[in-house]
C-alpha cells in the first residue's frame, strides 16, 4: 500500500464538472474518482457525452469557460491542485501533464515546422535552448517511428499524413517528461490499420519512460486492450472499474454487459447488439441508477437514491467497483 | 517556393502586358485621336497627315508595340496640357501621392491589427462595440464628408492644421487621417474575426495543453495564421488608397497623382491619363504580387498552388 503511494501520480476525489447551458447548468461529470500510478494505464471508457472528455479538460484546467471544475481532492505527484494558481497549472501542462488529442490533421499548427511546434514545451519549460529542443525532437520523432525524422522538423504539417501528425503529437507529448499523458481518442480520427500501431507505441513508450497514461475512448473493443485498469463512465459518472481482464470477464454492471454485447463477435451469423433507449438529460442530477431506464433488469429500487461504488471482486487483489444494487455478475 | 516565385511573377507580367494594352486603347475611346488632334473643323487632307504624321495609320498592334517600346525606355509622351514629357510631370506628383498613401496604410494598420487583436480576445467587451462602432461609420462616412469636417473642425473651430496644400509635414495630417480612418474597418474586422477562428482552433488548444502563456499564444501561434488573409487585404487598400486619393487630394488641395488625373480627364489630356493609369495600376500589380510572395511565406499551404 506504501508503494502505491509513492508512486502515484494522479489521485482525484469526487470530480464534477458543470457546464452552463441555455436551459441552465449541465452536471456532466458527477463525482469521480480515479487512482494512477507510474507505468499503469488506466482506461476511461464511455459514449459520446458521457463526460470522458471533459474530466481529461478539466484535469488539465483546459476547461472552456462556460465550465467549472470542483474537486474534494485533485492530487498530483504528491501536489494538491484544489489551490493550484493559473499560472502553477500552465507550468504543469506539457511539463508534468501532457495531452493526446483526438484531431490530429488540427491540432499542429498550420503555420510552424513541426521543429518549432515541437520545442515550443522545451523551451516554454526552461529545459535548455533551441539547439538542444532540436536534439530532443529528432530524437523523439524517430523514437515514436516518423521516418527521415530529420527532414520532418523543417516540414509543415500539411506535409505530413494523419498517423504522421499524431505521431508529432505524442512525440510532442514526451518532450519535457511528463509524469502523466492523457490521451483523448488518439487513434479515433485514424485508419484501423494505424490504430493498434500507435496504440501499441504508447504502450511501449509508458512502460520505456515509466509514464502514468490515462486513454480515453469509446472503443471498449480495441483500446481497452491496451489498459492495466478499465473505469467505465455513463452519464457523467463511474459506473463500474475493473482490472482489464476482469472487466472483460466477469462484467459486472448491466451497461458495461450491453456494451460488451455490442461488441462485433466474428459469428457469421452474429448480429450486433444495441443498448435501445437515449442518455438521460443531466440538467438536473438523476436520482438513483442514470442508466435504469435503458436497463433490463431494473427494479424499483433503483431510482429511490444514490447507489455507491461497491467492490464486488473477491478479496484477489486489484478491486472491482460496480455501481449497481443488484448482483449480475455473470 | 522557388516554382511559385517563378510561377507568380510570370503572371504579374502577364497582367502587366494586359494592362499596357488596355491603356493603349484608351487613346481611341473618345474616337478618332487624328480628328481630335487636328480640331472639329480642319479638312479632310489635313486630318490625313496628321494621321501619317503621328503614325495613327498604322495597325493598331503595330502602334502599340511603339508605344510600350517607349514606355520601356520611360518615354510616356507629351502631355497635352502642359507640354511637357508626362514622365517628369508625374516624377512631381507621385511622391505626394505615395506619401500620403502609405502613411495613411501605416495608420490603418497601427489602430485596426492591436484593436482587432483586443475585440477578439475580449469578445462582446467595451472596446469591442466601440471597435464596432467606429468601423461602422468608418466604413458609412464618405472620405470627401469625413475631410470637410476635419477642415471645418482643425481649420475653422480649432485653427491648429493647415487645410490644404502640402508645404510641410502638417499639411499631410488631415489627408492622411481621413485616407487612413478609410482603410481601417475592413482591416480591423478581419483582424478580428481572423483572430476569433484562430483562438478557437485545435492547435491553440495544442498550445495551451504545452502550457505555453497568453503572450506567446496570441501573437506567436493565434496571429500568424490570422494575419494571412491581411495581407492580401492590405495590399488591395493600399491600391484603393492610392487611386482612392483622388478624392482627397482635390478636398485637401494636395498636388498628387489623383489630383492630376481628375484634371487631366476635364482637360482632355489623354498622355497623362494613360501614364497615370499605367503608374497607378503598375503599383497595385507589383502590391499584390509582392502580397502573395510575402503570404506564401507565412502561410507554407499557399505555396502549393
Amino acid at each position: 500500500m506504501t508503494a502505491a503511494v509513492e508512486t502515484s501520480v494522479l489521485s482525484v476525489r469526487d470530480l464534477r464538472v458543470d457546464v452552463a447551458v441555455p436551459m441552465g447548468t449541465l452536471h456532466a461529470v458527477r463525482g469521480i474518482d480515479l487512482e494512477l500510478a507510474r507505468g499503469e494505464t488506466l482506461c476511461l471508457v464511455g459514449e459520446s457525452g458521457c463526460g470522458k472528455s471533459l474530466t481529461a479538460l478539466a484535469l488539465m484546467d483546459l476547461l472552456p469557460s462556460k465550465a467549472t471544475r470542483r474537486a474534494s481532492r485533485l492530487d498530483f505527484v504528491g501536489e494538491d491542485l484544489t489551490r493550484a494558481s493559473r499560472r502553477r497549472m500552465a507550468d504543469l501542462r506539457g511539463a508534468g501533464v501532457a495531452m493526446i488529442f483526438q484531431e490530429p490533421m488540427t491540432s499542429l499548427n498550420p503555420v510552424l515546422t513541426i521543429g518549432a511546434q515541437l520545442a515550443a514545451p522545451y523551451i516554454r519549460h526552461g529545459k535548455g535552448n533551441r539547439a538542444a529542443a532540436r536534439d530532443r525532437a529528432l530524437e523523439l520523432l524517430e523514437r515514436v517511428g516518423v521516418p527521415g525524422a530529420a527532414t520532418r522538423l523543417n516540414q509543415y504539417p500539411h506535409e505530413l499524413s494523419g498517423g504522421l501528425r499524431q505521431r508529432v503529437m505524442i512525440a510532442m507529448t514526451l518532450m519535457c517528461q511528463p509524469a502523466l499523458i492523457i490521451a483523448d481518442e488518439p487513434t479515433t480520427a485514424l485508419d484501423v490499420t494505424i490504430q493498434a500501431q500507435l496504440l501499441k507505441l504508447l504502450a511501449d513508450l509508458r512502460r520505456d519512460f515509466d509514464l502514468a497514461l490515462l486513454l480515453i475512448t469509446h472503443d471498449l473493443g480495441l483500446v481497452a486492450r491496451f489498459a492495466d485498469r478499465v473505469a467505465v463512465m455513463y452519464a457523467g459518472e463511474i459506473v463500474e472499474q475493473a482490472a482489464t481482464a476482469d472487466l472483460f470477464t466477469k462484467p459486472a454492471h448491466p451497461y458495461t454487459q450491453a456494451l460488451l454485447e455490442c461488441l462485433p463477435t466474428g459469428d457469421a451469423d452474429g448480429t450486433l447488439g444495441t443498448i435501445p433507449g437515449v442518455v438521460p438529460s443531466l440538467l438536473s442530477e438523476p436520482s438513483g441508477c442514470a442508466f435504469r431506464d435503458r436497463c433490463r433488469h431494473a427494479v424499483d429500487g433503483c431510482g429511490r437514491a444514490a447507489i455507491p461504488l461497491t467492490d464486488v471482486a473477491n478479496g484477489d487483489g486489484v478491486a472491482h467497483l460496480n455501481r449497481c444494487l443488484l448482483d449480475l455478475s455473470p | 517556393m522557388i516554382a511559385f516565385l517563378g510561377k507568380r511573377l510570370l503572371v504579374a507580367v502577364g497582367v502587366t502586358l494586359v494592362i499596357t494594352f488596355l491603356t493603349f486603347l484608351l487613346l481611341f475611346v473618345s474616337g478618332d485621336p487624328a480628328t481630335a488632334l487636328a480640331g472639329a473643323a480642319s479638312r479632310a487632307e489635313d486630318v490625313e497627315k496628321i494621321r501619317a504624321l503621328y503614325g495613327l495609320d498604322r495597325p493598331i498592334l503595330v502602334q502599340y508595340a511603339d508605344w510600350l517600346g517607349n514606355a520601356l525606355r520611360g518615354d510616356l509622351g507629351q502631355s497635352l496640357f502642359f507640354q511637357l514629357p508626362v514622365v517628369d510631370l508625374l516624377a512631381g506628383r507621385l511622391p505626394v501621392t505615395l506619401t500620403v498613401g502609405a502613411l495613411a496604410m501605416g495608420l490603418a494598420l497601427a489602430i485596426s491589427v492591436p484593436l482587432g487583436i483586443v475585440a477578439a480576445v475580449w469578445r462582446g467587451g467595451v472596446i469591442d462595440r466601440l471597435a464596432l462602432v467606429l468601423a461602422v461609420v468608418g466604413q458609412a462616412m464618405p472620405t470627401f464628408w469625413f475631410g470637410l469636417i476635419l477642415i471645418v473642425v482643425f481649420g475653422m473651430m480649432v485653427p491648429i492644421l493647415p487645410i490644404s496644400g502640402a508645404d510641410d509635414w502638417r499639411g499631410y495630417v488631415l489627408p492622411v487621417i481621413v485616407l487612413g480612418y478609410y482603410a481601417t474597418p475592413a482591416i480591423m474586422r478581419l483582424v478580428r474575426s481572423g483572430m476569433i477562428d484562430a483562438l478557437q482552433s485545435d492547435y491553440i488548444r495544442t498550445a495551451r495543453a504545452n502550457g505555453l502563456l497568453g503572450p506567446t499564444i496570441l501573437l506567436n501561434h493565434a496571429l500568424r495564421n490570422a494575419i494571412v488573409p491581411l495581407v492580401s487585404l492590405t495590399a488591395v487598400q493600399f491600391g484603393f488608397l492610392l487611386s482612392g486619393s483622388i478624392v482627397v487630394e482635390s478636398v485637401f488641395a494636395l498636388n498628387g497623382l489623383g489630383r492630376l488625373g481628375w484634371e487631366s480627364i476635364i482637360r482632355s489630356d489623354l498622355p497623362t491619363v494613360q501614364a497615370i493609369i499605367l503608374v497607378l495600376s503598375g503599383i497595385f500589380i507589383l502590391l499584390t504580387t509582392c502580397a502573395d510572395i510575402l503570404t506564401a511565406w507565412i502561410d507554407p499551404r499557399a505555396r502549393v498552388h
